[in-house]
């Protein structure tokens, strides 16, 4: 199975009941089914969600969200883990966005510089109302990133086999977090 | 093949051994290994080393990214409350509550796996000796019934078995947690080793040392299991072999004698008695597959099929002589059931050590002996017994950034360790209670007509007293050492059986008026039936205990052979 396959049969991630009560209540069904094939969003959504998540983490000297597929993941488990509610919910959200970026930059989301999404995607961050898109897309994004392929064996420390334990060793060896 | 396809058929085994995991393993070895022709019945599916489907996949490599969705978790109500057994990478080795039910009259949890090998694939490995204190314990303080052993009776097959599964630890001189036979000790991390320096210097009565872990840490011997690699997901088998099973270690032993027949999808539905001689003549046997009977005969039988299971048959299996089971005269079959209360401690966040990590994921963490009612001077007024601490530090991964609310700044601060955290978990002990209690219902029968298990078991005062105390004196230490935001807690929601240490329901005894087995795990007056799984406990100790079943088994086995010898059984 590859990796697209394995996520397309997948369904909302991993630990789910240990994300913020934000993200928790936006994806509260937290069910899967291997019958999402083609995803929920149509294409303009789907390009947008994949720019925020991109905004969200990056590309750096290490693969970003885009790269990581996390927006065609939740795009094709999205279906099968949310209420009609949420679903509705999520798309508003996408839309509330878009409609930010109109109203500050006068563009579409998809065509701001990463300086001109990250002040959009902050002005929504400023709204106290819950459930908030862009807290719910923040924790989501970190979720599925660290727990793909990308993410855990590029981004992170990645020893799958270490066959051996030190006990205090220098983080300035590893230099960042170990994948689980 | 050597088991028969008709049911009136009759074949007659040197000894016939139920259940093939922690207990039934060894029994299975030693047996055959001292000559006898075995038949080892497993309910479950045939499952052989190194088969463990999962055991090298990734997140990313399964659905739901390792969580069960929620229809998948209709099937595991019950299994599902432990919190951390059941996953994407473990579902197959544990059963569904759809097809294995049982009721509680009070809430217990059985969490079980039925499967060549049973639990002794997914269990938590810690491997302590009981001691002297908890062998003398009933005893000393009048309750229930006094252990019909001691110590030394069990100390030399404690070294054979260590030596045997290899276990990693340290000798610290403790005294009711006897040293052992052990493999190189796991290294302590920063963090933990400066809370050792630190209870070593504030608490007189205090230690901490690295856990003792059924696993290899050192090359060779061991009939070619492998060297533990640190990757910590043992729960879903070890391919290499690195720590103890059934299925890596004492199987394959029976199996290299050619002494062994090993027949799984076997449920035993009773012990057939027979009155002439006063014996067990053998088993009734119900194919989990076809449904089919079966009989099958043996000189001499070994229930290993864990405490609960175990008592399930005895308890079903009724005669003219034996109206409520096999071996109850006493009337204590299925009482006294005991596990280890647990999940009541203190955690707290560590300043400090910024710049120090681990490296490999260690599947294993600290202990603390218990301190608590060793001798007059530790000795509480307000309970009986004591309890230990297993846990650990670490760091956390992925921690989400505080400040950084995405971007650049974010990823760089997300992908490093967070702060360094310590956990102390108590385990603790639970007496037993004549109250607490298993019972068959026939009432409700599963789809093989056998009754089904009720459960009526409670945590009492003792151990409710025992549980503020494990918290206080967690987060005691935990201030001690200077770390920050010590918090107690105590998961009241961790019900009896969430230890996955059922034990006592057929206990040892020196009276056959109070107990089901005598000091060699006979039943007192069936002398060819042994039961050597938690069922025989007299007293749970707070030890996992393991390491005690197969020690016990052993011993068992070895006087089973040379009873047989003389013609005595």
């Amino acid at each position: 199975m590859d990796r697209r396959e394995a996520l397309r049969q997948g369904a909302f991630l991993a630990g789910c009941g240990l994300s913020a009560g934000t993200i928790a209540a936006f994806v509260s069904g937290c069910q899967s089914g291997p019958t999402a094939t083609d995803g929920y969003l149509h294409s303009d959504l789907l390009t947008l969600l994949g720019n925020v998540c991109e905004t969200i983490i990056p590309e750096t000297d290490t693969p970003g969200a885009l790269t990581a597929g996390v927006h065609t993941y939740l795009n094709s488990v999205m279906e099968a883990n949310m209420t009609e509610e949420e679903l509705v919910g999520m798309v508003a959200g996408l839309e509330q966005i878009e409609a930010q970026a109109q109203t500050d930059h006068s563009k579409s989301f998809n065509d701001l510089s990463t300086d001109e999404r990250e002040a959009t995607l902050a002005a929504i961050d400023a709204l106290e109302a819950e459930p908030n898109i862009f807290r719910m897309l923040r924790g989501l994004t970190a979720q599925v990133y660290f727990t793909s392929e990308e993410g855990a064996t590029k981004t992170l420390a990645y020893l799958p086999v270490p066959g051996e334990f030190i006990g205090c060793y220098p983080l300035s060896e590893v230099g960042r977090a170990w994948a689980e | 093949m050597l088991f028969n396809s008709k049911g009136s058929e009759e074949i007659t085994y040197d000894a016939i051994v139920v259940g093939s995991g922690i207990s039934g393993g060894w029994a299975a070895k030693e047996l055959t290994e001292k000559g006898l022709n075995v038949l080892m019945l497993e309910r479950g599916r045939m499952l052989k080393h190194p088969d463990y489907p999962t055991a090298m996949l990734e997140p990313w490599d399964v659905d739901n990214r390792g969580r069960l969705t929620e229809a998948e978790w209709e099937d595991y109500q019950k299994q599902r409350r432990t919190g951390y057994t059941v996953s994407q990478f473990t579902k197959h080795l544990w059963v569904k509550d759809t097809e294995h039910p049982y009721s509680e009259t009070k809430p217990f949890n059985w969490i079980r796996g039925y499967h060549l090998g049973g639990r002794s694939i997914m269990w938590g490995r810690q491997s302590y000796r009981h001691s002297e204190i908890d062998f003398s314990a009933n005893a000393r303080e009048g309750v229930a019934v006094d252990w019909p052993i001691r110590y030394k009776d069990v100390s030399p097959w404690y070294d054979y078995v260590e030596q045997y599964i290899g276990v990693s630890g340290q000798n610290v001189g403790h005294p009711q947690t006897p040293d052992g036979k052990f493999q190189p000790p796991m290294e302590l991390n920063c963090v933990e080793d400066h809370l050792r320096e630190s209870i070593a210097k504030n608490f007189d009565d205090r230690l901490l040392m690295i856990g003792r872990v059924a696993h290899i840490t050192k090359e060779g011997g061991h009939n070619g299991r492998g060297v533990c690699q640190y990757r910590n997901r043992c729960i879903r088998g070890c391919p290499y072999g690195a720590y103890f099973s059934s299925n890596a270690s004492t199987i394959p032993a029976a199996e290299a004698t050619g002494n062994l027949t090993i027949r799984p999808h076997s449920i035993v539905h009773s012990v057939i008695h027979d009155k002439e001689t006063q014996k067990a003549k053998g088993v009734q046997v119900i194919d989990a597959e076809t449904m089919q009977s079966y009989e099958f005969n043996a000189k001499v039988v070994f229930l290993c099929a864990s405490a609960v299971g175990t008592t399930s048959i005895l308890m079903n299996s009724k005669s003219d002589r034996y109206p409520n089971g096999l071996g109850n005269d006493s009337g204590e079959l299925g009482h006294n059931l005991m596990d280890h209360h647990f999940q009541s401690g203190a955690r707290a966040s560590v300043d400090g050590w910024e710049d120090m990590y681990y490296k490999g994921r260690r599947a294993n963490g600290v202990f603390i002996p218990r301190f608590r009612n060793l001798d007059r001077k530790t000795a509480r007024k307000d309970f009986l017994r004591g309890y230990g601490y297993q846990g650990g530090a670490g760091r956390g991964t992925w921690v989400m950034p505080r400040e950084a609310r995405m971007g650049k700044n974010f990823k760089e601060e997300a992908i490093m360790p967070g702060k360094w955290g310590m956990n102390l978990m108590g385990f603790g002990e639970t007496l037993p209670y004549h109250e607490n209690k298993m019972t068959l219902d026939y009432e409700n029968t599963d789809k093989w007509g056998l009754p089904t298990v009720n459960f009526d078991v409670e945590w009492k005062e003792n151990e409710l007293a025992m549980r503020k105390d494990m918290a206080t004196s967690a987060a005691e230490m935990l201030e001690a050492a200077g770390f920050k935001d010590v918090t107690t807690y105590d998961n009241m929601q961790s019900h009896p059986g969430n230890g996955i240490h059922e034990m006592g329901t057929a206990r040892m005894g020196r009276d056959p008026k109070t107990s089901v087995l005598n000091k060699w795990n006979q039943v007192h007056t069936c002398k060819n039936v042994f039961v050597t799984d938690g069922a025989c406990m007299t007293s749970a100790a707070n030890q996992n205990p393991s390491l005690t079943y197969m020690a016990l088994t052993a011993r068992a086995a070895d006087y089973a052979v040379s009873e047989l010898k003389k013609g005595n059984i």
